[in-house]
C-alpha cells in the first residue's frame, strides 16, 4: 500500500471534530476522490497526509513510513515524496512563476546553490516545460500576483508535479478553471498516473469529473469517512448521504 | 546562462558595500571609541531619572505653543498643497511651463530641513512662534504637494476630462472629479505629517522660532538633566497622544472604521476648534528688525550665490561638504535599518508574546519622539564633534520609521508558501529564503530608500550642533548676513537632494519593474 490512514482523528476545538476515526488505504498508481459537503474535512485530511498539521490520534503511512510521529530530517525525508496542490494556492505572491516552480526543487540541492539561487538550466528547463504543459509557457516571468486564479491553480500544480513526486494531493486542484481547461489538467494527472505509476489523492466538488477521472471515491461528511468504494459502486443512495445536510447526518 | 545572471544580480549588493565601507571610513566611524566611551551616553540618560517633577509647569505653555505651531502649519501647508498639486500634475489640463516651474519650487523647497526654513523666516518675521509656523507650513506645503500630485497622476482622471468635455471649469473639475479619489491618501498623509511636525517643531526654538526646542537646549548645554527627563517626557507624553489620536483618524479615514454621524461631526469641529486656536494665538509677526535692504540682500545672495564656493577644493570647499553630508546620511541609514531588523522582529504580536511587542514598540515610539538634534547633542558627548557623531545621530532617527515599517510588513506577512514549502521537506532556513524574504524585502527596501532620502535633508542641519555636514557652515553664514556664500551652499544642497531623489526613485522603479 502507498499510502495508509489508520484511524485519523483531529480536532480544532471542543465543539466540532475535523475527523473523527478516518481509515482507509490507496494502492500504488490508484487515483481516489474524496469528495464531501464543504467543511467535511476534506482540507485537513490532506494537511495531515501531508505533515502539515499533526493528528490527535491515529497512524499516516506513506510508502509504510510513519509520517505521523516522524521528526526532523526523517519527516522531511518522507515529505519529500508527496507533492501537493493547495486550495488556496500557497505561492509566493510577488515572485514569479518560474521561481515559484523552482521551489519545489530546493529538496533535492546541496545547501550552498540552494541559498544563492543556482538552480541550474537542467532545472529550469524541467520547470519551464511543466508550465508549458499547464498552458503558462508565456508567464513564466510574470509575478504570481499579476494571474488570474486559475492561472495562479495552474502555477500550483507545476509546483507540485516539479519534483516528480510519488504521491500527488490535490486540493480541488481544477475548482478555478474554466471546463475545458479543467478536463485537460485532470487528463494530464491521469496520464501522469497511468504512465508513471502516480498515486493521487484528490479533493474535488465535480462529482461528474471525479467519476470520470478516478478509480475510487471516498465519502467524507462531517469529518466521518461514510463511503469508501469503487465509482460504479456508488449510487445515487450513496451520494445523497455523503452530501447530506448536518441535521439529517446526525440521525 | 544562469551563473552569469546570478552573478549580475549579486554586483550590486557588493557594490552597496564597498561603497559602505568607503563612507564608513570617509565619516571616521570607529565602534571602538564608541564602545570606549559609553558610560558618557548612559550616564546622560541615568541622570534623566528622576525627571524634575516641579518643573512641569514651566514646560506645558511652550509645549502648547510648539503643538500650535505643528497644527498651525500642517493643515496650513496641506491646505495650500491641495491647491497647488493639480497645477503639477501631468495628467490634468494645465499648462506644461507653468507646472515645471511649480515642481521645481517644490523640489527646492523640499531640500530645506525645517530648521533652516525657521531660520530664513526668523530673519523675515522676526523671532518667535510665527517663523515657526512659517517654516512648518512651507516643509508641510513641499512634502504634500508632491504626494499629492503624485496620488493624482496615478488616479483615474477619465471622471475628469469627462467633466471638462461637459464644459466644467478645470477647477470645478478638480474639485469633483479628482479630489474624492485621492482624499483619503491625502488625509492619511496629512495626519502622518502632523505626528512628524510636532517632533520638528520641537527643535526649532533652537534658532528662536519658538516652541519647547529653546528651553531643551538650554537645559542641556547647563547640565541640568533632570529637566531635560521633564522635558522629554512631557514630548514623548504629547506625540503618543497625537500618534494615538492620528491613528485613531487614520482608521476613520481609511473607512476600516466606521463612528456616527455625530460623533464624526464632534471630531471635526474639535479639530477646526484647535486649528483655529493655534492660529489666532500663534502670535504677530515681528518686523521691527527687518528692513528691505536685509530682505534684498538675502534674496540676491540666493539668486547669484559665491560661485567660487560651489567647486572649492578641500575640506573646507563645498563638494567635499556634501559629500561628508551624504556619506552621514548612508552609513546612518544603513546602521540603523540594520538596528531595526531585530527590533521589528520583537515588535510584532505575531512573531513574539503580546506584553514583549507592546514593550518594544512603546521603546521604538519613546525612540522616536526624541528630536533629532538631540541625539545630536547627547551623542557629541560620546564620539565628539565630527561626522561620527552625525552618523550616529541619523541612524538612531532612521530607527523609529524603518521600525514601524518593518513591523507593518511583518504583519501583512502571508504564511501559506512557508507552511506549503514545509510540507516539501524544505530547512526552515530556506523557507525563510524563498518564502518570507521575497515577501519583505521590496517593502523594506522601499523603507529603507525613503529614509536616506529623508536622512539627506535632516544630516544636513547636523552641524548645528557639530555632528559634521554642511550644517554648520550653512547657519553659520546666515547668522553672518553672509548671504551669497549661503546660496551657494544652498544650491549645493538643492542639487544634492534632487541627486539623491533621482537615484532613489530610480531603483524603486528598478525595484518594481
Ligand atoms: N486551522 C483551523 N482552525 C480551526 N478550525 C479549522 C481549521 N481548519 C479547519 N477547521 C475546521 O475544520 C472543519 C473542516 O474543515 P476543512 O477545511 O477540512 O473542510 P473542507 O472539507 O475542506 O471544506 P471545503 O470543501 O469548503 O474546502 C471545518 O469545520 C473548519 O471550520
Ligand atoms: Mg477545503
Amino acid at each position: 500500500m502507498k499510502l495508509q490512514v489508520l484511524h485519523v482523528s483531529k480536532q480544532f476545538d471542543e465543539r466540532v471534530a475535523a475527523l473523527s476515526d478516518v481509515s482507509f488505504s490507496v494502492g500504488e498508481g490508484e487515483f481516489v476522490s474524496v469528495i464531501g459537503p464543504s467543511g467535511a474535512g476534506k482540507t485537513t485530511l490532506i494537511r495531515i497526509l501531508n505533515g502539515s498539521e499533526p493528528c490527535d490520534g491515529g497512524e499516516v503511512l506513506l510508502s509504510g513510513q510513519h509520517l505521523e510521529s516522524a521528526r526532523g530530517r526523517k519527516k522531511a525525508e518522507i515529505q519529500k515524496g508527496v507533492g501537493t496542490i493547495y486550495q488556496d494556492f500557497a505561492l509566493v505572491e510577488n515572485v514569479s512563476v518560474l521561481q515559484n516552480v523552482l521551489n519545489a526543487a530546493l529538496p533535492d540541492m546541496a545547501f550552498l546553490p540552494a541559498v544563492l539561487g543556482l538552480f541550474g538550466r537542467a532545472r529550469r528547463e524541467t520547470a519551464a516545460a511543466l508550465l508549458a504543459r499547464v498552458g503558462l509557457a508565456d508567464k513564466l516571468e510574470e509575478p504570481v500576483k499579476n494571474l488570474s486564479g486559475g492561472q495562479k491553480q495552474r502555477v500550483a500544480i507545476a509546483r507540485a508535479l516539479m519534483r516528480r513526486p510519488e504521491i500527488l494531493l490535490a486540493d480541488e486542484p481544477v475548482a478555478s478553471l474554466d471546463p475545458v481547461t479543467g478536463r485537460q489538467i485532470l487528463t494530464l494527472l491521469r496520464d501522469l498516473q497511468q504512465k508513471d505509476g502516480l498515486t493521487i489523492v484528490m479533493n474535488s466538488h465535480n462529482l461528474a469529473l471525479s467519476k470520470e477521472f478516478s478509480d475510487r471515491l471516498i465519502g467524507l461528511n462531517r469529518g466521518r469517512l461514510v463511503y469508501d468504494g469503487p465509482v460504479g459502486e456508488a449510487s445515487a443512495e450513496v451520494i445523497d448521504t455523503i452530501y447530506a445536510a448536518a441535521e439529517e447526518a446526525q440521525v | 546562462m544562469t551563473r552569469a545572471k546570478t552573478g549580475l544580480r549579486l554586483l550590486p549588493w557588493l557594490l552597496l558595500f564597498v561603497l559602505f565601507l568607503a563612507a564608513v571610513r570617509f565619516t571616521g566611524c570607529s565602534p571602538a571609541l564608541f564602545w570606549a566611551r559609553r558610560s558618557h551616553l548612559s550616564d546622560v540618560f541615568v541622570r534623566m531619572i528622576p525627571p524634575d517633577w516641579a518643573y512641569f509647569p514651566r514646560i506645558f505653555p511652550l509645549l502648547w505653543a510648539t503643538v500650535q505651531m505643528s497644527v498651525a502649519g500642517t493643515v496650513l501647508g496641506a491646505f495650500f498643497a491641495l491647491l497647488a498639486a493639480p497645477f503639477c500634475s501631468a495628467n490634468l489640463k494645465n499648462p506644461p511651463p507653468l507646472r515645471v516651474g511649480m515642481r521645481v519650487l517644490i523640489q527646492v523647497l523640499r531640500s530645506f530641513p525645517t530648521l533652516i526654513l525657521a531660520l530664513a523666516a526668523t530673519f523675515l518675521f522676526g523671532i518667535g512662534c510665527f517663523a515657526g509656523a512659517v517654516a512648518i507650513t512651507l516643509y508641510t506645503f513641499a512634502i504634500m504637494t508632491r504626494l499629492c500630485y503624485e496620488d493624482i497622476e496615478t488616479a483615474d482622471t477619465r471622471p475628469y476630462l469627462a467633466l471638462c468635455a461637459m464644459g466644467a471649469s478645470p477647477g470645478r473639475a478638480y474639485f469633483r472629479a479628482v479630489l474624492p479619489e485621492i482624499a483619503s491618501s491625502y488625509l492619511a498623509n496629512a495626519l502622518y505629517l502632523l505626528e512628524t511636525n510636532v517632533r520638528h517643531s520641537a527643535i526649532l526654538g533652537y534658532v528662536g522660532a519658538g516652541g519647547i526646542g529653546l528651553l531643551l537646549n538650554e537645559k542641556i548645554s547647563w547640565k541640568e538633566y533632570d529637566r531635560v527627563g521633564a522635558i522629554l517626557l512631557a514630548l514623548f507624553a504629547a506625540v503618543c497622544l497625537i500618534e494615538w489620536i492620528s491613528e485613531r483618524l487614520a482608521l476613520l479615514v481609511r473607512g476600516e472604521k466606521t463612528a456616527r454621524p455625530a460623533a464624526v461631526r464632534a471630531i471635526l469641529a474639535a479639530l477646526s476648534l484647535l486649528f483655529v486656536l493655534s492660529l489666532v494665538t500663534v502670535g504677530r509677526p515681528d518686523f521691527s528688525r527687518t528692513s528691505i535692504q536685509a530682505v534684498g540682500s538675502m534674496f540676491s545672495g540666493l539668486v547669484w550665490p559665491e560661485w567660487g564656493f560651489l567647486v572649492e577644493g578641500g575640506s573646507g570647499g563645498l563638494p567635499w561638504l556634501l559629500l561628508e553630508t551624504v556619506c552621514i546620511a548612508f552609513v546612518g541609514t544603513v546602521i540603523g535599518a540594520l538596528l531595526s531588523l531585530p527590533l521589528a522582529v520583537l515588535g510584532t504580536s505575531r512573531l513574539v508574546p503580546g506584553p514583549v511587542a507592546l514593550f518594544f514598540r512603546l521603546f521604538v515610539m519613546a525612540l522616536r519622539s526624541i528630536p533629532f538634534l538631540i541625539y545630536g547633542i547627547i551623542f557629541i558627548r560620546v564620539a565628539g564633534p565630527g561626522a561620527f557623531t552625525g552618523v550616529l545621530t541619523m541612524a538612531v532617527c532612521s530607527i523609529g520609521l524603518i521600525t514601524k515599517r518593518f513591523t507593518e510588513a511583518i504583519d501583512s506577512l502571508d504564511f501559506r508558501p512557508y507552511r506549503a514549502l514545509g510540507a516539501m521537506g524544505i530547512s526552515p532556513l530556506l523557507r525563510v529564503r524563498y518564502a518570507v524574504l521575497p515577501q519583505l524585502i521590496p517593502a523594506f527596501a522601499s523603507a529603507v530608500l525613503y529614509r536616506f532620502d529623508v536622512n539627506t535633508r535632516e544630516a544636513s542641519v547636523l552641524g548645528v550642533v557639530g555632528a559634521g555636514g554642511i550644517g554648520a557652515p550653512l547657519i553659520f553664514a546666515m547668522n553672518h548676513y553672509a548671504w551669497r556664500r549661503a546660496g551657494a551652499i544652498t544650491l549645493g544642497l538643492i542639487l544634492l537632494v534632487w541627486l539623491v531623489d533621482l537615484i532613489s526613485a530610480r531603483l524603486r522603479g528598478g525595484r518594481r519593474r
